[in-house]
């Protein structure tokens, strides 16, 4: 019986570090969080595992920003703090023939951003304020 | 030994791009004109490579120039990237993008120019 849990065990473990993060909360393979530091601010972070691209990290992160600002009822959002950062795991594998483990290094990406909400569109549309629903059509990840 | 060395030198050097090379090849880059104002260009051109991840290492909006590293990942250099940003005329902008790879034999590479322009027209689509 133990045998069979720890088999399944393994085999969950495999299919699941062979996927990448999928657009969602996080969990196990990573996703999103948010805070809300006061009525029109957020910290939103999406933490990406070592099937993730940056690029997609990122995509990721700012899709959940104009989610979340449509959600709230605005129609943009400010980014004013943004940080991407790389970070490198060590992953073991044991290898039931030769009986032996193996590390590997594992990088993953994660983005973070402090955005505030806007109702109004801004007299000038720089590049750290988007339009949430056209960021949601430009990018979509349906 | 040091016969290798000298012959596979030069090899892997002669595929190298520096900034510089993207910063005078805007001759050779893809150009397009659009409907829209210099600052909104600029404002989405910038925002463009902010989603893909890329690292500005110099601007100018005054001179509507961009020029920044795209797809640096582990295992690849990313390339070098140069946008241009025009005014050609009243609401008509013309953006010039210029990539070249950091390492020519690298398989990965930061955003094309075929698919800067191709995000830069859905924005302006989604308007």
């Amino acid at each position: 019986m133990k045998q069979i849990l720890l088999t399944m065990v393994l085999f969950a473990f495999a299919i699941l570090s062979g996927c990448s993060t999928p657009y969602t909360q996080k969990g196990f393979l990573g996703g999103f969080t948010e805070t809300k530091l006061d009525s029109t601010s957020y910290k939103v972070t999406f933490n990406g595992n070592g099937m993730t691209s940056r690029e997609t990290v990122i995509k990721y992160m700012l899709y959940r920003c104009a989610e979340l600002t449509a959600e709230a009822g605005y129609k943009y959002f400010e980014i004013t703090f943004e940080d991407n950062s790389t970070n490198t795991n060590t992953s073991w594998t044991y290898d039931v023939n030769t009986n032996s483990t193996h590390s590997s290094a594992v990088v993953h990406h994660d983005a973070e951003a402090t955005i505030r909400l806007l109702k109004e569109k801004p007299e000038k549309m720089k590049d750290n304020i988007y339009n949430a629903k056209q960021y949601m059509t430009v990018n979509n990840i349906n | 030994m040091k016969a290798i060395i000298m012959l596979v030198t030069p090899l892997l050097l002669i595929g190298c791009a520096t900034m510089n090379t993207v910063k005078s090849g805007k001759d050779s880059g893809t150009a397009v004109v659009y409907e829209t104002t210099k600052d909104n260009a600029y404002s989405y051109a910038k925002k463009i490579l902010r989603e893909v991840g890329g690292k500005v290492s110099s601007e100018s909006e005054e001179k509507g120039e961009i020029f920044a590293v795209t797809g640096a990942e582990v295992g690849s250099y990313g390339s070098y990237i140069g946008i241009w940003v025009q005014s050609v005329g009243e609401k008509k902008t013309e953006v010039t993008v210029y990539t070249r790879r950091v390492l020519a034999t690298q398989l990965t590479t930061g955003i094309s120019e075929s698919d800067f322009h191709k995000k830069f027209k859905l924005y302006l689509d989604s308007e």
